[in-house]
């Protein structure tokens, strides 16, 4: 009796175990999901009064349009934010002020690097161990895909380019680059191109596409073959 | 559980007259026990085939929501494939029909149109392919085809505009492509038949042999019947003369791997540790060496084997402290570039990034600022010392020029920019142009408010040849 008691009890915990362990595998498409941070924005005395205006006009604030971001208005805030399903904090950042319907002055009107941002991603999901030359040939890679005509023409588009990165098919693509790799991305936009105009490179240790091999290699560097 | 165990305790009593009653009492004890550890394990039991029988089930339930999801997502997933497929399909039956009308025209006002029309439908083929799940070896030639008439055609109309018309070249060529993107669009069709008769992109796409993989062969130049590849020849966007670059500035005679090493040594006297890594192929032939210069500092030489310069060096700057300023910089920047060769230069444009300071330097000649012989370097602010540097643009571009100063006046140039741009100096360039073309021209730097624009007459013609406008971005500016 207490061994077919024993014998189900682990039964029922290997059970509970590939139980978990589907739901581990389920929930692994999240794994290189990017944490989002949000920033605080201060806002200047001519907002505090858009802020206030809006908020008494839609009845969420009671008190004096005076442009000062006081308890009362930060109350009124929060009341905005938590019947608009905003993060509750009383701060007015980007998403709440497009809630409220208007644009912050300190949202940087200059252009983002969405550019520098992609590279970085790509230069730290695909060669993140590599030497720093190596890290800025990966970038100077992409970038001679862009400039040629056998390749998509934007950095997005060679990048997400179907079965181009495996970087990009395992989701590492996703993961929040390091400042070398950023360093490195920002050297070859500069022009920085150790490879002098390859388009492929591989791992010999790994590569598997025969078709590869037949390419003109041009230089190695740390782990990677890179050729024309 | 009372009754049964006075049952029980009666049956004992018939079958067991002599045992006394305190023996009788710890047996039933006994029994007890032994009756409540059965019962027990029942419970236990039921319980946990009930555990089981819920986990089996949620388990199943698990499976299914993810089956259901994963079929979600492979839907989602055929629908862009076919959404791309389709565009495609559209572009290139438009490109098809443009070709044709240009051909049966003899208005250049119309042909200009319809070109131009043609190089939009082949751009737009190239976006929607570059999105199908496709093997670059199999679509390279496809990408390649659709870039190259997009450039093409877009040449073609340039040249109309400036007043030229179509020779017989131009016309047999449009008509060899007519010929190339005709095949292409009835492949196109065939599969598009075999879609309507559903055949699914992504169960294609996973037929990774691509003699059997129908999907490849539609969209490829090299399936059944291989699609002849059109010449073009001209000086335009993804032509191949732009790719076919060759090095001006070298040639010398040629140095070894040692006299190489030597000369790493005799520009980084401060290195701890020199090693040789490898050799270049190329474009330009270099040796590579890993400089060592502390435990935080590595850089990566390359060192042009006609001649022996140095060619590129790139490094991550360290960070902390600064111990140099820009003014400093400056100066190490330029002793470097002439330390290698580079005389005669002055620094056109910096911009500092973190703890690096990144400095274009353009050589000189005779006043004017020679653009495409550009020498980047990078100092490192912290460390003080040169963590970067690019001469490729140098030795592929600088040789002695014929340069024609032209007729227009720096002042006269100043005068050209529109009243509400506020001028702040001019200067003689010689300004890189699309596709190897370089032109003297005047270059006023204007401002505009908070931003800068760069205008660039034609020294001779008086003409605008291009603006840039400076960019900022969050790291750092851009020149666009």
């Amino acid at each position: 009796m207490k061994r077919k008691l024993m014998l189900l009890l682990s039964l029922l915990f290997i059970c509970c175990i590939s139980f978990a362990g589907t739901m581990a595998t389920f929930k692994m498409n999240n794994d290189y999901s990017q944490e989002i941070v949000s920033t605080e924005a201060a806002t200047t005395t001519a907002e505090n009064r858009t802020i206030q205006t809006k908020l008494k006009r839609w009845g969420y604030y009671n008190g004096a349009v005076d442009g000062i971001y006081g308890s009362q208005t930060r109350q009124a805030v929060r009341y905005f934010q938590s019947k608009n399903g905003l993060a509750v904090d009383g701060i007015v950042g980007p998403k709440t002020a497009a809630a409220l319907g208007m644009t912050l002055s300190s949202q940087k009107t200059s252009q983002s690097s969405s550019d520098l941002e992609l590279l970085a991603k790509c230069v730290y999901a695909e060669a993140r161990g590599e030497p720093y030359t190596g890290q800025v040939a990966i970038a100077a890679v992409v970038l001679n895909r862009v400039k040629s005509s056998s390749f998509p023409n934007t950095i997005a588009g060679v990048i997400y380019q179907p079965y181009a990165f495996t970087a990009v098919s395992d989701g590492q693509i996703n993961l929040t680059p390091n400042s070398t790799a950023y360093k490195a991305a920002q050297d070859a936009l500069n022009g920085w191109d150790p490879t002098y105009g390859c388009l492929y490179y591989y791992n010999p240790a790994t590569a598997t596409s025969s078709w590869i091999w037949s390419r003109q290699t041009v230089v190695t560097i740390g782990n990677h073959v890179f050729a024309l | 559980m009372s009754d049964v165990l006075q049952v029980k305790q009666k049956s004992k009593d018939i079958r067991n007259d002599e045992i006394n009653e305190n023996s009788t009492i710890s047996q039933i004890n006994n029994k007890n026990r032994a009756i409540k550890k059965k019962n027990g394990a029942i419970i236990g039991l039921s319980i946990a085939t009930g555990i089981l029988a819920l986990s089996t089930i949620g388990l199943g339930i698990g499976f299914g929501i993810s089956q259901s999801n994963s079929m979600n997502y492979q839907n989602s997933l055929e629908s862009v494939y076919k959404s791309n497929f389709y565009s495609m399909l559209d572009s290139v039956n438009n490109l098809e029909t443009k070709l044709s009308k240009t051909l049966a025209s003899d208005s250049s006002t119309y042909q200009r149109k319809t070109l131009l029309e043609a190089s939009k439908n082949a751009s737009e083929a190239e976006i929607s392919v570059s999105f199908l799940p496709l093997s670059q070896s199999d679509i390279q030639d496809t990408i390649k085809l659709t870039n190259q008439i997009s450039g093409y055609t877009s040449t073609l109309a340039d040249k109309i505009a400036s007043g030229e018309n179509l020779d017989e070249d131009d016309k047999a060529t449009l008509e060899d492509i007519e010929q190339s993107i005709m095949q292409l669009k009835n492949q196109l069709n065939e599969y598009a038949r075999k879609l309507n008769s559903g055949v699914s992109i992504l169960e294609s796409s996973m037929e990774i042999d691509s003699n059997s993989n129908e999907f490849s062969k539609a969209l490829s130049l090299n399936g059944d019947n291989s699609i002849e590849y059109p010449t073009m020849i001209y000086d335009g966007p993804f032509s191949d003369s732009v790719v076919n670059t060759t090095v001006k500035g070298l040639k010398g005679n040629k140095i070894t791997k040692t006299e190489a090493m030597q000369d790493v040594q005799k520009y980084f006297k401060e290195a701890v540790d020199v090693t040789y890594e490898s050799e270049t192929k190329g474009k330009f032939e270099t040796y590579n060496f890993r400089v060592k210069n502390s435990d935080e500092e590595m850089l990566y030489v390359q060192v042009t084997q006609v001649e022996g310069h140095i060619l590129t060096i790139s490094g991550a700057g360290e960070e902390g402290e600064q111990s140099i300023d820009i003014e400093q910089a400056r100066s190490i920047a330029l002793d470097f570039a002439k330390e290698n060769g580079v005389e005669n230069a002055e620094i056109v444009w910096s911009d500092t990034i973190e703890n690096d300071v990144y400095f274009n330097i353009a050589p000189l000649q005779s006043g004017i600022v020679l653009y495409p012989d550009l020498v980047k370097v990078k100092i490192n602010l912290t460390s003080g010392t040169i963590v970067g540097y690019d001469a490729t643009s140098y030795f592929t571009n600088h040789t002695t020029r014929q340069l024609e100063k032209g007729s227009l006046t720096l002042e006269e140039a100043k005068a050209k920019v529109g009243s509400d741009y506020t001028v702040k100096q001019s200067r003689l360039v010689l300004s890189p142009l699309d596709y190897n073309r370089e032109v003297v021209c005047v270059e006023v730097e204007t401002t505009k408010g908070e931003n800068t624009y760069y205008f660039f007459y034609n020294a001779s013609s008086g003409e605008l040849e291009n603006v840039l406008k400076v960019i900022e971005t969050d790291n750092g500016n851009l020149l666009m």
